[in-house]
């Protein structure tokens, strides 16, 4: 790419960037109805813009199956299958329509019963995860499975009957260090948000805006 | 005479949130023009940040991949912050000859992702790497496809190391059961999203809040991006000096905290 084309893409990125942030801040926090109808064409845009990305998406998936297939690669006849059903899929939802009740009844018997096997194990995989998580090697982790159980034993219905105290003291701890740890991660990512969104205008995070610099 | 009122100009409710946004840019404005002065800012040692530095190292080593996930978010600030992850990661491990893998959900994700993964090979002097739909994977736009089709690639491909910087839900759960299965290190942002705990419970290295989006920063190292890490500090001084002053006051009755943010 030429450095010319380079730096007319990087800052003509930038200026619509800059313009879509003002517009979005400025009708938020002013009352200016020009200033919104500007926001709402540009939210409209956006939709248009994501319409066209999932076409992209398609078309690399599709790219890279065909690829895959060309070279024989490992599990190349998955791929195949993949794409003749995306091709199924997409002529079958232009012809009918989503909505009608035949290609409700075919995508919720397909997709449906396998989304109840992934919820499924994932049932194991957590138990696994706190397995690993909740092995008491020293005393930070030996309060981790002390909050477990106590969490634990608040859902339980007959620990509660036997001990009815334990609510009480498990709503404190979470009412207390729960709401409040989980608050300051809220705020401080918060704050993080508009500082990142900050250096993104400034140009001093990396990515399809700092080209022009690496060009030089 | 033209006479003019807040509430004519700023929206009911929002006056004291708009206070607060200037001072923050403020704050960073400053610190930028410090450091662009000579001031040099010092960065607090992250977690997240040497496990990845070290764990590149051993990828490079071990001769296996990186793997970046921006999760399920659309383009969010999380996922904004996966995507100048992923570009830092993958110029790192370029210059390493580690390759690294980018995984979303969402396809205009992917775009970007795109983007820059090319510039970020690009400018490791790898432009011959890259080619589309080979190191950003999209999979499908469900979580279904997202989860299997990644675990899959972790299964494939056995990343030394696993970064997952975005909106990651309970549902990708699989994606971190199988990189804990394949013995991958893996490093998780834990930030706004209610459904941060599989992260938690997964993950070797946590970016806690504020750090999942000063990891790009703190990756470069370079002093003018990690000077607004400063300007973001006072900030948040400023926070706790607002929550204390205003617990206080709430203490003795008095409701000016309530009354101000409330403008």
């Amino acid at each position: 790419m030429s450095k010319t084309l380079i730096y007319v893409r990087t800052y003509l990125t930038r200026f619509l960037i800059i313009v879509g942030i003002l517009s979005t801040l400025i009708s938020w926090y002013f009352i200016s109805p020009e200033i919104n109808v500007v926001a709402n064409e540009l939210t409209a845009w956006s939709v248009n813009i994501e319409t066209f990305a999932l076409f992209v998406g398609l078309l690399t998936v599709f790219s890279g199956y065909l690829e895959s297939i060309k070279k024989r690669e490992r599990f190349w006849q998955y791929h195949v299958y993949s794409m003749i059903l995306i091709i199924f899929w997409i002529i079958f939802g232009v012809s009918t329509g989503v909505y009608t009740v035949l290609y409700q009844k075919i995508w919720i018997a397909l997709k449906g019963n396998l989304a109840v096997a992934m919820l499924g194990q994932i049932g194991f995989f957590c138990v696994s995860g706190a397995y690993r998580t909740f092995r008491m090697k020293n005393f930070r982790t030996a309060l981790f499975a002390l909050c477990c159980v106590m969490i634990v034993a608040m859902n339980s219905p007959l620990v509660v009957a036997i001990f009815p105290e334990i609510g009480n003291i498990v709503s404190f701890f979470f009412n207390s260090f729960a709401v409040g740890g989980s608050r300051a991660v809220i705020m401080t990512a918060g704050l993080g948000g508009i500082v990142l969104g900050i250096r993104i205008l400034l140009g001093l995070e990396r990515g399809a805006l700092r080209a022009a610099e690496e060009a030089g | 005479m033209i006479s003019f009122s807040v509430a004519q100009i700023i929206q009911t409710g929002r006056v004291f949130q708009f206070i607060f946004l200037v001072l923050i840019g403020a704050f960073i404005i400053l610190a930028y023009y410090l450091s662009k002065r000579g001031k040099v800012w010092e960065i607090r040692p992250l977690e997240a940040l040497d496990g990845i530095n070290e764990h590149i190292g051993r990828a490079a080593e071990m001769g296996t991949p990186v793997l970046v996930s921006c999760g399920q978010g659309i383009l969010n600030a999380e996922t904004i912050a996966g995507l100048s992850v992923i570009g830092e990661i993958a110029a790192k491990s370029a210059k390493m000859g580690v390759k690294t893998y980018a995984v979303t959900m969402r396809p205009q994700v992917v775009v970007v992702a795109e983007s820059i993964m090319r510039q970020a090979l690009t400018s490791a002097g790898k432009t011959d790497w890259y080619l589309p739909g080979k190191y950003v994977k999209w999979f499908g736009f469900d979580w279904l496809s997202f989860s299997s089709g990644t675990s899959a690639l972790i299964l494939e491909h056995k990343p030394a190391l696993c970064v997952y910087i975005g909106t990651h839900t309970n549902e990708s759960i699989q994606i971190f059961e199988t990189g804990a299965r394949t013995g991958c290190v893996q490093v998780g942002g834990l930030g706004s999203q209610a459904y941060s705990v599989p992260v938690a419970m997964f993950a070797d290295y946590l970016a806690i809040g504020t750090e999942q989006y000063a990891l790009s920063a703190a990756l470069t190292k370079e002093p003018m991006a990690i000077s607004t890490l400063a300007g973001e500090d006072w900030a948040k001084v400023c926070m706790i000096i607002l929550m204390v002053f205003g617990l206080l006051l709430n203490m003795a009755n008095i409701n000016l905290f309530y009354t101000i943010m409330g403008w």
